[in-house]
């Protein structure tokens, strides 16, 4: 693991999302950065977020594989685990990460996500509340929010 | 008289206790008491044509049941016991057989030592040792504690999909044999060895099963072909012996029991069937019972033959359990066991030789049975070769089924090297998952807790899976050996030059030759010195942290040598080290998550010619000021002092030409309660002076404050 470049592991993981990548989710790195991965997930179907493709960014820190990877949504999205910010509540980004796990892992995690939100463990606060109150309205919003800003965004965009 | 020899006896005081039945026998008369504890005797004294003489004696005289042979029984064992078979018998590098039952891995469990057994021999198995390394294994373990080797049963599974096949049939086949369906289970026995002709526990249960249909002879066969693959294994012998016994051959059955019992003399079912036996060659002598003749003439001809020949005398009766007969079954058991040692190379029946043969006195009746058992070694010459695959070192494998991508490691995603399985069966690259548990001490796979294997400092290799990857992968497992080699060489130059990196510890400052003892917890930190340690270098740089950000650290600091390093049980440890060179930061880095920096080591000035003088009443005037102040302390304050840095030290000869000064200034630097700012001024400068007038400075301000 020490020595300079690139760590082998994340050549190999690239090669391999390359080669055959999530279904429903596109990841490729930077020209400029080998760690920064520009990522795009469609909505799952038979969720608020259908029909919506959502631009997410992914870094590998450092110490990566040792610790978790950076993602955050960069289109807005209205999710409970998800902040205005982007950034997401999801256990193995943060205490529940290891080693083990990978790039593919995480996208696929972050796609479940989407299909199944967690109001119980928010981090959009105010959105949670709205889930937990009125599912049905907040489903609603989500999908307003999916017209509005996941359909027809293809050139990846800081949305704010 | 014979509580004196039954004192003797127990004594093992044999000899004497002979010579006193001997003589009682003599004064008052025999009896069978007298003729067993006599023949007990000799028997304990190894002498056994005597033994056996005097115990068919003893059997005339009264009725004698098999469990008082034991003595008979022990003296035998005692003799044909193998000093340690298993170093003479067992081929011990291995990579796909479980050394208890010697057949192809099932359910594979890794166990400490790094050696891995079928799940079920290492449960039921009741050494105490691991059969590979002698390591002790934590008995008894706990079903539930035993996990699968992942990696290793997939792979088995994988590569040998007939033996496979065949165990699974096993698995069944053996619950039928339990519901006593021998028939149904003999069927799929006779399925099971078509796909594995070469598993002799196959062979071995399905003579099981012969046996339990009263076919002897059948059992008799799948029992000598199990001999013949697996000549080292003692229970093929007791199958042997068990159908030979059935089958009337009692003295074959004396020499497969004690072939059995020299290999492990802890079988005591082979025990119990080995007095049986004895009982029965013993009771067959008496003249006087014609049934007992009929009987005999019925099973085993010659024997009775030769009974009329020597008008019933039993010392020619018994001519395959005299001591000369013992000695030479020694030596048969050893061939076996040495042509075991090459049994890789497929068993080879004729070089085995054969017991009767070997015999002396061999009669033409003898003749006629030593014929019948090559007839069956001729029978089991027939097995197959084919499916030899779990019984060769490394078996040749459908290379479509090998793929070197199922023995990458789940972390590092390069070939596994020096790989090791954590107790839930998990396989990664040794480095790659103590670097993980520098993190957290849970399975990078499983989350299962590795609080303990970590406590336990464990790094066994796992043996298959080296085996595996040295066989079946050798250049890329020497390549990925080489990286890693190439690895500890890049480590290992650290600092050689201005262009190696040293590691930096950014924590507070070390001086030259000043001890100093550090507790490393941070993961980061666990890893370099781990890294210090393995690359054999036992150093690292120290620098003082000198702004917000991670990198700032100071631009000068000094090298640390580990002396020694003591682990607490969660992978923290003490780190004793001792300050070495100073140097100057030259450009600064990273690796692994540590700061690293290239550097420029540094010396102090010469003295000049004409300083000499001036310098070395200065030298004088700051040791004393130095010595004051210390003796000036309270005495806790200068335990405290002592426990950390050590003793104050002495005046050294080379004080004005050292490269770094006098010790003792750099344990005063240490020692006073300074800023490490002062602290950083005086280390990084090379004029020895300039330090000697700061100490000096600091001392006279101390000494007013305290006035």
């Amino acid at each position: 693991m020490t020595g300079l470049g690139l760590p082998r592991r994340i050549i190999k993981e690239t090669q391999r999302l390359l080669a055959e990548p999530v279904p429903g989710i596109t990841a490729r790195p930077d020209d400029a950065n080998a760690r920064y991965f520009h990522v795009v997930v469609a909505g799952p179907s038979e969720s608020p977020y259908e029909g919506g493709t959502f631009n997410l960014e992914l870094f590998l820190p450092e110490e990566y594989p040792m610790s978790a990877p950076k993602v955050r949504f960069m289109t807005k999205i209205y999710h409970p685990n998800i902040d205005k910010l982007g950034r997401i509540c999801l256990d193995i980004l943060k205490d529940k990460w290891s080693p083990a796990l990978q790039i593919r892992t995480v996208l696929l995690s972050i796609q479940a996500l989407l299909s199944a939100p967690n109001p119980d463990d928010p981090l959009a606060n105010d959105v949670a509340e709205q889930w937990k109150s009125n599912e049905a309205k907040a489903i609603e919003f989500a999908r307003q929010w999916t017209r509005q800003y996941a359909m027809n965004n293809q050139t990846p965009q800081p949305s704010f | 008289m014979v509580d004196l020899a039954r004192q003797a006896f127990e004594t093992n005081n044999f000899d004497l206790a002979a010579e006193i039945y001997d003589r009682t026998i003599r004064e008052h008369g025999p009896s069978a008491e007298l003729y067993f504890g006599l023949a007990d005797s000799y028997a304990r004294a190894g002498n056994f044509r005597r033994a056996f003489d005097t115990y068919s004696k003893a059997f005339r005289y009264g009725k004698i049941v098999p469990d008082q042979l034991e003595h008979l029984v022990t003296a035998l064992i005692k003799t044909v016991a193998m000093e340690s078979p298993a170093k003479l018998t067992l081929n011990k590098n291995v990579i796909f057989t479980c050394l208890i039952c010697r057949n192809l891995l099932r359910e594979p469990v890794t166990i400490r030592c790094g050696h891995s057994f079928c799940r079920n021999c290492i449960l039921r198995d009741q050494k105490e040792t691991c059969r590979n390394c002698e390591t002790l294994i934590d008995r008894p373990l706990r079903a539930s504690q035993l996990k699968c080797n992942v990696l290793l049963a997939t792979v088995i599974d994988k590569w040998f999909p007939s033996e496979y096949r065949a165990a699974r049939l096993k698995t069944e086949a053996n619950a039928i044999f339990e519901k006593e369906k021998f028939d149904t289970a003999i069927e799929l026995y006779n399925e099971a060895i078509k796909l594995a002709p070469r598993d002799h526990i196959l062979l071995s249960n399905r003579s099981r099963a012969y046996a339990a249909l009263n076919k002897f002879k059948k059992a008799l066969e799948d029992a000598e072909k199990v001999v013949m693959l697996r000549p080292d294994w003692p229970k093929g012998y007791f199958r042997k012996g068990s159908a030979l016994y059935e089958l009337g051959h009692y003295e074959e059955a004396v020499v497969a029991m004690l072939q059995c019992l020299s290999l492990d003399t802890s079988v005591s079912t082979a025990k119990v069937l080995l007095s049986k036996t004895l009982h029965k060659i013993l009771s067959l002598l008496p003249p006087d019972d014609p049934k007992s003749v009929d009987l005999q003439k019925h099973l085993n001809p010659s024997l009775f033959d030769r009974l009329i020949q020597s008008n019933f005398n039993p010392g020619l009766l018994l001519p395959h359990i005299s001591t000369a007969t013992v000695d030479q079954l020694k030596q048969i058991i050893g061939d076996t066991v040495s042509t075991a040692a090459n049994f890789i190379d497929g068993p080879n029946a004729d070089s085995r030789p054969d017991f009767q043969q070997k015999t002396n006195d061999s009669t033409e009746e003898q003749a006629s049975t030593s014929q019948e058992n090559h007839e069956l070694h001729r029978k089991s010459e027939k097995i197959p070769c084919v499916g030899s695959s779990q019984i060769k070192e490394s078996p040749n494998v459908d290379s479509s089924l090998v793929s070197k991508e199922d023995f990458e490691c789940s972390l590092c995603y390069r070939l596994l090297y020096q790989p090791v399985t954590t107790p839930c069966g998990h396989t990664f690259c040794c480095q790659c998952l103590y670097r993980c548990l520098d993190h957290c001490a849970d399975c990078p796979l499983c989350k299962s807790s590795l609080v303990q294997y970590l406590a336990e400092r464990r790094q066994t290799v796992t043996q298959s899976v080296e085996g595996i990857l040295e066989n079946y992968f050798p250049e890329a497992y020497s390549e990925r050996r080489k990286n890693h080699e190439d690895e500890m060489v890049e480590l290992a130059s650290m600092g050689v030059d201005k262009q190696h990196d040293i590691p930096i510890f950014v924590c507070t400052l070390a001086f030259p030759k000043v001890p100093c003892p550090l507790h490393i917890f941070e993961p980061r930190y666990r890893l370099m010195v781990r890294q210090c340690m393995e690359s054999g270098t036992r150093q690292f740089g120290m620098c003082i942290c000198v702004g917000e950000a991670e990198e700032d650290f100071s631009d000068y600091g000094c090298m640390l040598e580990i002396r020694d390093v003591r682990y607490f049980p969660d992978g923290r440890s003490l780190v004793d080290c001792i300050g070495g060179k100073r140097f100057r930061v030259l450009s600064k880095g990273k690796r692994d998550g540590y700061n690293t920096a290239k550097v420029e080591y540094m010396m102090d000035n010469p003295v000049k010619e004409n300083e000499i003088q001036e310098m070395t009443s200065l030298l004088n005037k700051v040791y004393d000021m130095c010595k004051n102040w210390i003796d000036s302390l309270s005495s806790s304050q200068k335990q405290q002092i002592l426990n950390h840095f050590g003793e104050y030290p002495g005046r050294e000869p080379d004080e004005l030409t050292a490269a770094n000064g006098p010790m003792w200034q750099w344990w005063m630097i240490a020692v006073l309660p300074l800023q490490p700012s002062i602290q950083l001024t005086l280390l990084s400068t090379s004029r020895l002076k300039k330090r000697l007038l700061g100490l000096r400075q600091i001392l006279g301000f101390l000494n007013s404050k305290n006035n």
